[in-house]
């Protein structure tokens, strides 16, 4: 068995004949039209058209549909829809005493202007993405992802038209100029699972990663099992093997595992985006402007000044032994790169380096200053410097390094000192003298590669001082701008995270030949196919003559206005946010073994609408949530246990138990415990002790991984954050029902487990924000047993308990006091958190 | 207990420590439990439709399928035509298959009755030949592991069916409050179609198989938060009988709603589970020499916990191999199999010796064996693998009143195809619920307006298989 849908092909194999024409007609491969709204009689329980199309199937089984629910329901149901976090009572307050006539859709606008809403569509998403923060199979390492996770989250708070956030995923390295976040946004094909580097078997994994592509590809925008083509002829639907190579030719260029069997394929060095870093740095330039040029003043002490590389012989007048400083003016993109050395490793000659990016040294951050100076020619003793700016953003910068003998090391950047470099070793009283030339800007004087390390940019006024400067740039530090840049360089190295190397799209310049793999086997190779797409759906046209379709070429197809598939196949999902199941239920599947539509001309009018708002998802979610048929109650009813037992016809509206996310991330609001902040590396969230230790995740070799608990604000983030690590995700999330990522998901199973409960009831996160829900109604100011019965029914279920469940708290504490229990708030703020209607959407 | 009234209906909430014992003592500690809109116990005994045999099933998965001719079907013919193609057409499997594969074992011949049987379940077949009953000429539908795992696991290959397990007890009741009546090992994670293997469908909640992951060795681990660093128990019983006042109110104001019931039914379990459960999958409470005749590896381990889940009423347990499917070898079978048999040898003779001395073989109906087995012809063009085989396989029975020393059924002289005799897993199923003490015709639900059963409109009891 290669893929679970391949089952599928026996079982129809009776029914479907191989190729027979019938699969043509089906409905999903049909141009999306637009429909008829459907007339209803009861016009006046109708929103928008939505509604039309529900009552009108619900009017013809005589069937009435449910009252509007509740407004604390409704309240719930959108903020946690919308934003996966329960409402404040403020919110809920303020909602009700809104008597605006739209104060319904204010509140629905607000919620999708937060940017909680990306956080919680993102969840989603990254569930097709297989999205995780390891590499999965047996060595389950570490890779650096999150950078995609925060551009998604951003990608849906400032809703990215679908077909851009799409064709970004699917082929952002090769947008003309692609910038730097479309790059990142390609990491979505390198999501894939991907064995370690010694695994023999490198041909098969790499293949294996592109049916994983196809796989995700298919179920994420066509809702195409493609992967039922591997091995043979798709048996119901029109995707033949041949065609099912074609497609996977598209996504055979990746330089991924290419000559070399680099298993970590195409990377990027990225610079974590962050709002805060970029209103700082815009800041700084604004000052720098004013402070007019650093740097021009000579100061005494000056021995030797150059404009330009060059490599000087003279050492004797160069082998200083004591402080000295060195100021220069450069501006370059390099990583790394010497701006001065005196060194020469084969001969044994150490003395002094200063420079950019270090020498690949594995502590030095690509990109900022760094030097290091010895007091031994033979072997290294001295100390080791690294700056925390970043100096080769390709801007002009005036740097400087002061070496002060015995005492320090300290880095300036535009004139301004950097205020955390990390120093290593003791720093020297005396320098070895070399016996080597002074290098400037080529690098180094001899090595095993010539001139390595040579400095690539503008290099000038490059200065060496023969003692230490007070004030290198020569600014004047009273000038109040001069202040308040230093200001905010501190900020700044505050905000200083290091740059990641983070797997991103690339593609071959020369395709890779893709036969196709008899009967699935990659070793079986066939005829060889080129990059096209399946019959079923129209010719590419715009393809320029001379080169093969690509990724690029295809994702732009996905969004043809001729493209039947892609447009429904989202509607469907977003619906399924909403209501549990999509109209199509099998979300992933809209092939002739997937369910049919439960109201196809809805459907289309929804698909239609998509396409016509310019793929605005925010606008479905919005008429989704304002429609009629998604305020009524969630109640179940009689007459339907028999009518609709699955509720497809929507009479009432599903209750839903919240995802896994949603349960935690519940608990950490109404405990006040959440920390709020979006985005960065993924956390640590408390974990039972031992748990990778037992079952093998640590060891050197296999992820090579220790969990740490996250300590301070990390440990009450988001659950989004978490690191989801596909061999052991953290059993919290597990127990309820989050998937390991391991392949693409498009809807989660739902189940319902005793262990589910003990997590609920015993689970150390959760007596902990059971304790802090008790300190907040204390910081809140609720004073005596029956205000704090009703703020904390109002802060869990958003809603006042009526008088007998009042009473049945009162009973309870006063059960628990009689027992002495010390701990008898926190005991009854644990029972809260544990209620269906708490763990429920209704 | 009969009364609908739940302890919000009863105007107060009043639990004293004496109240608690007093209820917990009888085993009633399930009051809000009794304001289900249905008025259903779904865990309370219920009697069967005939005296039955077994009380309980152990279902020992060997996910991913098994080579029967490796195991317990040997075929002479194959060893003369090793390497030869087979003088009749190979039928269609999902793979391409080739030539004939003889097994790399040796076959013996085991007990009073000379069971014969693989090499590689040599220790099994000492311990207990007299005790299996081998079916050798089952048969499935398809040769593909997920419909095969429905069918075995819930009668329908394809259908959201419920699963065996669940149905057992829907039929019967539990015979122990503090555990879930159908408990799901499997070392690692899930198998293939994960959750499902062991679901519920349309059959109230309360009956989907609990899963542990018995990899872990720690039981804080296997069971996480089993305890509560704060609450005494008696304190958690209050906690946990406001919550299901609360609950219980919430859904008598919301009508039936069965997901709420099942809530209900589960947060009741997970806290009856604290009582017992630490010590149930404890197994460093056994013996020393229980524990070595087991063994250490994994399954040694499961099945320790098998037979003390036994003892304490489980009524359906089912263990797995391991996660994803691991006795499906395409290739590298010699030694595969020979790896995943030694794993399983000890273990398995330990626990239907142990069941036997203590008494329990009788009354337990264990079942071992895959979804199917695998192909006697070797997976193309090599000859080291096989492919899956659903037209003939082997499964066996041993204990819950089944014929023990007994070999039912036949496969061709190939062993590809079941010919004689021939049991499919519906059959199976109908005479295992006829062990049990049910007519597999009348264990019916009610659900969308139509009576469903395990097997379908299908089955028949193999009164051969009977004692």
């Amino acid at each position: 068995m290669k893929t679970p849908l391949l089952t599928l092909v026996f079982l129809l194999a009776a029914v479907v004949l191989p190729g027979e024409d019938k699969s043509r007609d089906h409905w999903s491969f049909q141009p999306v039209k637009k429909p008829v709204l459907p007339t209803v009689k009861n016009q006046a329980w109708v929103q928008n058209p939505i509604d039309q199309f529900i009552l009108a199937r619900l009017e013809s089984k005589r069937i009435n549909p449910s009252a509007i629910a509740p407004e604390h329901t409704l309240v719930r149901r959108l903020s946690l829809d919308l934003t996966g976090l329960p409402p404040e009572p403020k919110t809920l307050k303020a909602f009700k005493g809104d008597k605006a006539p739209n104060a319904y859709r204010k509140l629905v606008k607000r919620l999708i202007a937060s940017p909680h809403y990306g956080e919680r569509m993102a969840q989603n998403w990254l569930d097709l993405a297989r999205f995780a923060d390891t590499s999965g199979y047996a060595a389950d390492r570490t890779r650096n992802v999150w950078p995609y996770r925060d551009w998604v989250i951003r990608a849906f708070n400032e809703n990215k038209p679908y077909n851009q956030f799409s064709i970004e995923q699917l082929a952002g390295d090769l947008l003309p100029n692609a910038t730097v976040e479309q790059k990142v946004a390609s990491a979505f094909h390198r999501h894939a699972m991907q064995a370690k580097g010694n695994n023999p078997r490198k041909e098969e994994f790499r293949v294996k990663g592109i049916i994983d592509r196809l796989q995700t590809t298919g179920r994420a925008w066509l809702g195409l099992t493609l992967e039922c083509a591997e091995c043979h002829d798709h048996k119901h639907d029109p995707i033949s093997q041949k065609e099912y190579y074609q497609l996977f030719a598209i996504f055979n260029n990746v330089p991924h595992l290419g000559a070399g069997y680099n298993v970590h394929g195409p990377r990027m060095t990225y610079t974590p985006y962050s709002e805060s870093r970029a209103r700082l740095k815009k800041q700084q330039a604004l000052l720098q402007s004013k402070l007019g040029p650093v740097g021009i003043q000579k100061q005494d002490g000056l021995i030797e000044e150059w404009q330009k590389e060059t490599h000087v012989k003279d050492a004797a007048k160069f082998s200083l032994n004591s402080s000295l400083s060195i100021t220069a003016d450069i501006q370059t993109k390099a990583k790394i790169g010497d701006i001065v050395s005196k060194y020469d490793w084969q001969a044994g000659q150490r003395s002094y380096v200063f420079g950019v990016g270090g020498e690949g040294d594995a502590k030095a951050a690509p990109g900022k200053l760094f030097a290091w100076f010895s007091s031994d020619a033979a072997t290294f003793r001295g100390v080791l410097a690294y700056g925390s700016q970043v100096v080769n953003d390709g801007k002009p910068h005036h740097v400087a390094m002061v070496f002060n003998a015995g005492k320090s090391v300290r880095f300036f950047v535009d004139g301004v000192e950097d205020p955390s470099v990390q120093i290593e070793g003791a720093v020297p009283k005396t320098l070895a003298k070399s016996s080597r030339g002074l290098a400037i800007g080529v690098g180094y004087d001899r090595s095993a590669v010539p001139n390595v390390h040579r400095f690539q940019g503008k290099l000038s006024n490059v200065r060496l001082y023969d003692r230490v400067l007070g004030n290198p740039a020569g600014l004047n530090e009273l000038k109040p701008e001069a202040i308040e840049y230093r200001r905010l360089s501190v900020e700044l190295s505050k905000l200083a995270t290091r740059d990641l190397e983070i797997p991103v799209m690339a593609e071959q310049e020369k395709p890779r030949a893709t036969h196709i793999h008899i009967r699935g086997d990659f070793n079986n190779r066939g005829e060889v196919v080129r990059p096209g797409l399946p019959k079923i759906f129209l010719p590419l046209n715009e393809i320029p003559k001379g080169r093969q379709m690509n990724r690029l070429d295809f994702a732009r197809w996905l969004f043809d206005r001729k493209n039947p598939l892609t447009a429904r196949v989202e509607v469907n999902r977003i619906w399924q946010h909403h209501f549990g199941a999509g109209l199509v239920r099998t979300a992933a599947d809209f092939g002739r073994h997937g369910e049919t539509p439960s109201h196809p001309k809805l459907l289309d009018w929804l698909a239609l609408y998509f396409m016509e708002s310019g793929w605005d998802r925010k606008a479905i979610h919005q008429l989704i949530v304002e429609s009629a048929t998604y305020q009524q109650a969630s109640v179940h009813r009689a007459d339907l246990k028999l009518a609709d037992p699955e509720n497809q016809l929507l009479a009432r509206f599903p209750r839903i138990r919240l995802p896994a996310e949603q349960i935690r991330d519940s608990a950490l609001v109404v405990s006040g415990l959440l920390n709020k902040r979006i985005g960065g590396p993924s956390v640590f969230p408390l974990q039972p002790p031992g748990l990778y230790e037992e079952r093998g995740q640590n060891t050197p070799g296999n992820s090579n991984f220790t969990w740490k608990d996250s300590t301070g604000p990390d440990r009450y983030r988001r659950s989004l954050y978490t690191y989801w690590k596909r061999m052991m995700l953290h059993p919290v999330l597990s127990a309820f029902d989050a998937p390991t990522r391991q392949v693409c998901i498009a809807k989660r199973q739902i189940t319902n487990t005793p262990q589910q409960a003990l997590v609920a009831l015993n689970a150390p996160m959760f007596t902990e924000a059971a304790t802090a829900l008790v300190k907040r109604l204390v910081k809140e100011g609720y004073d005596g047993d029956s205000k704090k019965i009703t703020a904390v029914f109002r802060i869990c279920l958003s809603r006042d308990p009526d008088v007998r469940e009042r009473r049945q708290c009162l009973a309870f504490l006063k059960h628990q006091r009689d027992q002495k229990q010390a701990n008898e708030w926190s005991a009854l703020t644990s029972v809260l958190m544990n209620l269906d209607e708490w763990l429920t959407r209704e | 207990m009969n009364s609908h009234a739940s302890i919000g209906d009863n105007a107060e909430f009043v639990t004293t420590r004496r109240e608690f014992l007093a209820r917990t003592g009888t085993g009633f500690g399930m009051m809000a439990l009794a304001g289900l809109a249905n008025g259903e116990q779904p865990h309370a005994p219920k009697s069967p439709h005939f005296a039955p045999k077994a009380k309980r099933v152990v279902h020992l998965f060997m996910n991913g399928g098994p080579s029967q001719v490796d195991t317990f079907d040997p075929k002479p013919m194959l060893t003369k035509l090793h390497g030869q193609p087979l003088p009749v057409k190979n039928f269609r499997t999902e793979r391409r298959t080739g030539h004939a594969m003889g097994s790399p074992y040796s076959f013996k011949q085991y007990g009073q009755s000379g069971l014969s049987v693989s090499e590689i379940f040599a220790k099994t077949a000492a311990a207990a030949a007299d005790d299996l009953c081998v079916i050798r000429s089952m048969k499935a539908e398809v040769p593909n592991h997920e419909p095969s795992l429905m069918l075995m696991n819930c009668g329908d290959g394809q259908l959201p069916r419920p699963s065996f397990g669940a149905w057992v007890n829907y039929g019967l009741g539990t015979m122990n409050e503090n555990l879930p009546g159908f408990i799901v090992m499997c070392p690692g994670g899930y198998p293939i179609v994960a959750t499902r293997n062991w679901r519920s469908a349309f059959l109230p909640g309360a009956y989907q198989g609990t899963h542990l992951d018995t990899k872990h060795t720690d039981v804080t681990k296997l069971i996480a938060n089993i305890r509560n660093s704060r609450l005494s128990t008696s304190e958690q019983r209050q906690q946990l009988d406001l919550a299901q006042a609360l609950n219980a109110r919430h859904l008598k104001a919301r009508a039936a709603d069965p997901e709420l019931e099942a809530r209900i039914q589960t947060f009741e379990l997970a806290f009856r589970m604290q009582s017992e459960a630490t010590d149930v999958f404890d197994i460093k409470r056994e013996p020393m020499n229980i524990r070595e005749a087991y063994g250490s590896g994994t399954h040694g381990r499961q099945l320790l916990m098998a037979r003390r889940l036994v003892e304490r009423g489980v009524r359906f347990i089912q263990v797995w191999s391991g996660k994803s499917q691991p006795w499906d070898n395409h290739d590298g079978l010699e030694k595969n199999h020979r790896q995943l048999a030694s794993e399983w040898d000890q273990p398995l003779a330990a626990f239907l010796t142990d069941l036997r001395q203590r008494g329990l073989l009788d009354s337990t109906l264990v079942l071992w064996g895959g979804e199917f087995g695998r192909t006697p012809v070797a997976e193309y063009p090599a000859l080291n693998g096989r492919d899956h085989n659903h037209y003939g396989f082997t499964c066996w029975l041993a204990g819950g009143g089944t014929r023990g020393g007994y070999a039912h059924g036949a496969t061709d002289e190939f062993g590809f195809r079941a010919v004689k005799d021939v049991v499919h897993v519906h059959d199976l199923h109908a005479t295992m619920l006829h062990l049990l003490g049910l007519d597999h015709e009348r264990l019916t639900y009610r659900h969308a307006g139509r009576d469903f059963r395990l097997t379908d409109v299908h089955g028949n009891v193999v009164k051969e298989l009977l004692a």
